[in-house]
C-alpha cells in the first residue's frame, strides 16, 4: 500500500456531508486533500448503511458526542437481518439522516451546478401528508391538491389559494415582526394555520421572525411546480446519505485522498496553530504524521474542545415494518381521510402535537430504501414523549426500530486555523451544509472557483504516448495535462466505435 | 432503433493498468508512463452494436486516490457488469488475493434486478510481459479460480499490443444484453426525473 501525504494544504477530519462538500471542492480546484473518519462507513451522522452495517453504526455512537440514547428494537437487530433473503439484505438503506431536497434548495443547486448528478438520481417525493387532529391528509398546497380536498371548506380553499399566491407580494409593514402575526393577516383557519406551519414553513416556533417565515414560505413556494405541479421536494434514490458519498468520490477523482478507520490520534499546536496532526493506521502500531495548513473537523474530532452539549436538540426514530405503506397509514388509529388521493408510495409526514413539530418520510421499496413489501419511517421532533407517542402508531407492526437523538455540541475557542462544522438540523434539506462549505471555501480560497461543472467523459483528452513521454518528470505535467481535460475535443469515443463488432 | 446506456466498471489495485485499458478501448492511445487518474469519472464508448442498435457504454474507472480501499457505494451503483484487471505473475503461485478482495466488494455492493451477482469478467493484463507458454501454464488455474468466484470469463489482455480488449468488451456487451432480455422487460423508471437543466446532450451528432 502507498504511503499517505506526509504535507497537505487540508487535512479534512469525518466524512459526513458538510466536511464531504467542502474536501470535494478544494480537490476540485487542484488544493491537497486528505480526508480521514474513525469509522469503517462514509457519512458520520449523514450515513446509510444496510442492516448488518448497523453494528458498526453502534460501535460509531458510542464514542459521539453528537448521537446519544442510541437504542434498537430489538436490541441486537443485526440478528434478525438474517430473516431476510439474501438478495433482499443488501436492499435495506437505513439514512440516519434522511431528508427530502427542495427542488431550488441550495443542494439541488449545487449538484447541478457541479454536476455530480451524475452520481445520483431523484424522484419527486409524491405527497405531502399531514396529521391534523388524527386525521392522515394531503397538505393542500398545490392548486391541484387544493381543489381535491374534501377535508378544507370552499371558504377555506379561497383562503389558502389567496395565501400561497399573494403572501410574498405582501408590502411588509411596520408593526409585524413575527410570522405569526403575519398568519393574521391572511384570517386562516386554525386547521390552515397548521397546514402552513406543518407543512410549509416546517416550523412551529411561535417568535419566529418574520424574515426566517418569509424565507422558509418563499423556498416553498418557489419549489413547488419546479420538477412537478403537485410536489416541492425532491428524494435522492437510496436516501440522502448517498449525498455525502457523491461528494466523497468527486473528492476521490480530483485527487483527494479518503481514508476510513483512520482515527485522529493527536494534534499538534505550535502558537496557536495546529500544525500537524497524527493519525492511526489500522494494524499498524506506528502512527501516520501529516503536516497541514488547516484543519476541518467534525465535532467528534475535536474532543479536547468540547465544552457541554447544547439544549439543541431532536429525537429521530427510523422504524422498518413488513407492512407496505398503504397498510400502515390505513391502520386504524390513523383514518385514511378519503380525500387523501392516490395510495402513496412514500410521502412526507407532518404534524404538530401538543403543540411541537414532527416531521418525516415514509418510504418504500421505490426508494430503493427496502426491499418490495417493507417500508421505511423515519420521524423527527424536538420532544421526545410526542415522538414516541406519535410514532407508535406506524409501529405496530415493526420489524426493527432505531432510535437516537442528535445534539449539537459547544466548543471552547478553537485554534486559528481548526474548523469545525455543523451538526445535523432538525430542518428538512441541507442549505446549512452547502452554506457553510460554500462561506469556508470562500475564506480559504479567496480566488477560487466554487464547485465549477465537472468535465464531461467526451470533453476529455488523453495525450498520445509521445506527448505523454515528452516530459515525464516535469511536475508541471500533471498541472497542464490537468487543464487538457477541460478542452473541448471531437468525439474521441465516437471513431471506429463498429471494433466491438469483431470477435 | 434502440439505444442504451450501460454503467460497467474497471476496478483492481493499483498499477495494474486499468486506465491503460480504457484509454487503449475508447481513445485509441496507448501511454506507457504512469500518471495518476485526475478529473476522470469514466469513459464513453459509443458503439453501433448491430443495425438496430446503438449502445452507449461508460467505463467508471476507480480514482487512484481510492486505492486505500474505501470505495464509495455510488462508484458500484446502478453499474450492469465489470472488469476486475490484475497482473499475472507466473513467478509466484497466484492467490488472487487482491481479485479476492474486489469480487467480495463487488458483490457486497451491487446487484442485478433480480438479485443476482453482475457479470464481471476478469482480465489478466499486461500479458505483453510474458512468454505464450507462461500464460498457457497458467491457464487450468484460473479457469479454476474464474468458476470459483463465480467470474462470467476471463481473458488474458495487453493494452500496450491491443490484445484481446475488443473481444473482452464486446463479450461484456453481449453478457449485459443477454441480461437485459431475461430480466425483462427492462423496466424503465418513469418517476426518475432528470434535474440537470439545460445539459446539452453529449455526442449526440454522429450516431444518428
Amino acid at each position: 500500500m502507498d504511503e499517505l501525504p506526509k504535507k497537505v494544504d487540508f487535512v479534512v477530519c469525518g466524512t459526513g456531508l458538510p466536511c464531504s462538500i467542502f474536501a470535494a471542492a478544494c480537490a476540485r480546484i487542484g488544493k491537497s486533500v486528505l480526508q480521514i473518519d474513525r469509522n469503517t462507513f462514509y457519512g458520520s451522522e449523514w450515513s446509510n448503511f444496510n442492516m448488518k452495517e448497523a453494528k458498526s453504526w453502534k460501535a460509531s455512537c458510542e464514542s459521539s458526542k453528537v448521537i446519544s440514547n442510541l437504542k434498537f428494537t430489538p436490541s441486537e437487530c443485526w440478528d434478525t437481518f438474517e430473516m431476510f433473503l439474501r438478495t433482499e439484505q443488501y436492499r435495506f438503506n437505513i439514512n440516519v439522516d434522511n431528508s427530502p431536497l427542495f427542488s431550488t434548495g441550495k443542494m439541488t443547486e449545487l449538484l447541478i451546478q457541479s454536476k455530480a448528478t451524475r452520481y445520483l438520481s431523484f424522484k419527486n417525493v409524491a405527497s405531502l401528508k399531514t396529521v391534523y387532529e388524527d386525521e392522515f391528509m394531503s397538505v393542500p398546497a398545490s392548486r391541484a391538491d387544493l381543489f381535491a380536498s374534501k377535508r378544507v371548506t370552499v371558504i377555506e380553499k379561497r383562503k389558502m389559494m389567496n395565501f400561497l399566491t399573494k403572501s410574498l407580494q405582501e408590502e411588509p409593514s411596520e408593526e409585524i415582526s413575527t410570522f405569526d402575526q403575519f398568519l393574521e393577516r391572511f384570517k386562516l383557519t386554525e386547521k390552515l394555520k397548521s397546514f402552513v406551519k406543518s407543512s410549509i414553513i416546517f416550523s412551529n416556533t411561535e417568535d419566529l421572525s418574520l424574515y426566517d417565515g418569509l424565507a422558509k414560505l418563499k423556498k416553498f413556494i418557489s419549489s413547488l411546480g419546479k420538477y412537478s405541479a403537485a410536489s416541492a421536494f425532491l428524494y435522492a434514490s437510496y436516501g440522502s446519505g448517498e449525498l455525502a458519498q457523491a461528494f466523497a468520490r468527486m473528492c476521490a477523482v480530483f485527487g483527494g485522498i479518503t481514508v476510513l478507520e483512520y482515527p485522529l490520534k493527536e494534534i499538534f499546536l505550535e502558537d496557536d496553530l495546529v500544525t500537524s496532526l497524527s493519525i492511526s493506521v489500522p494494524e499498524s502500531s506506528t502512527p501516520h504524521k501529516v503536516r497541514c495548513d488547516h484543519m476541518i473537523a467534525e465535532v467528534n474530532y475535536l474532543e479536547s474542545y468540547h465544552n457541554n452539549t447544547e439544549e439543541d436538540f431532536h429525537q429521530v426514530i427510523i422504524i422498518l415494518t413488513d407492512d407496505d405503506l398503504k397498510k400502515i397509514i390505513k391502520d386504524e388509529k390513523l383514518a385514511l381521510a378519503e380525500d387523501s388521493g392516490p395510495e402513496p408510495d412514500h410521502c412526507i409526514i407532518t404534524a404538530i402535537v401538543d403543540g411541537h413539530h414532527i416531521w418525516g418520510l415514509a418510504l418504500d421499496s421505490s426508494s430503493s430504501t427496502t426491499p418490495k413489501g417493507k417500508s421505511i419511517v423515519t420521524l423527527r421532533c424536538r420532544h421526545k414523549p410526542t415522538l414516541d407517542k406519535f410514532s407508535s402508531k406506524f409501529a405496530t407492526d415493526s420489524l426493527w426500530q432505531m432510535e437516537f437523538t442528535n445534539s449539537k455540541v459547544h466548543l471552547n475557542d478553537l485554534p486559528a486555523n481548526v474548523q469545525v462544522s455543523p451538526t445535523v438540523q432538525f430542518d428538512p434539506d441541507y442549505d446549512y451544509a452547502v452554506s457553510w462549505a460554500e462561506n469556508l471555501f470562500k475564506k480559504l480560497c479567496p480566488e477560487e472557483e466554487w464547485l465549477p461543472p465537472m468535465p464531461e467523459p467526451g470533453d476529455i483528452i488523453f495525450p498520445t504516448d509521445e506527448e505523454g513521454e515528452k516530459k515525464p518528470e516535469d511536475p508541471k505535467d500533471a498541472e497542464e495535462s490537468k487543464d487538457s481535460t477541460a478542452k473541448n475535443t471531437e468525439n474521441s469515443s465516437q471513431e471506429e466505435s463498429a471494433n466491438a463488432k469483431e470477435t | 432503433m434502440v439505444e442504451y446506456l450501460f454503467k460497467t466498471l474497471v476496478i483492481g489495485d493499483i498499477g495494474v493498468g486499468k486506465t491503460s485499458l480504457i484509454k487503449r478501448y475508447v481513445h485509441h492511445v496507448f501511454g506507457s508512463t504512469y500518471k495518476p487518474t485526475i478529473g476522470v469519472d469514466f469513459a464513453l464508448k459509443v458503439i453501433n452494436w448491430d443495425s438496430e442498435t446503438i449502445i452507449r457504454l461508460q467505463l467508471w474507472d476507480i480514482a487512484g486516490q481510492e486505492r486505500f480501499g474505501t470505495m464509495t457505494r455510488v462508484y458500484y451503483r446502478d453499474a450492469v457488469a465489470a472488469f476486475i484487471v490484475f497482473v499475472l505473475d507466473i513467478n509466484r503461485n497466484t492467490t488472487f488475493e487482491g481479485v479476492r478482495k474486489w469480487k467480495d466488494d463487488l458483490d457486497s455492493k451491487v446487484m442485478l434486478a433480480d438479485g443476482s451477482k453482475i457479470p464481471c469478467f476478469l482480465l489478466a493484463n499486461k500479458i505483453d510481459m510474458l512468454e505464450e507458454s507462461e500464460i498457457d501454464a497458467k491457464k487450468a488455474q484460473l479457469d479454476d479460480f474464474v468458476a470459483e468466484k463465480e467470474f462470467a470469463g476471463w481473458f488474458p489482455t495487453s493494452a500496450k499490443e491491443n490484445k484481446n480488449i475488443d473481444r473482452a468488451a464486446s463479450e461484456l456487451i453481449r453478457t449485459i444484453i443477454d441480461n437485459e432480455k431475461r430480466l425483462s422487460p427492462p423496466t424503465i423508471d418513469d418517476d426518475v426525473i432528470d434535474i440537470r437543466s439545460n445539459k446539452p446532450k453529449q455526442n449526440e451528432k454522429s450516431c444518428c
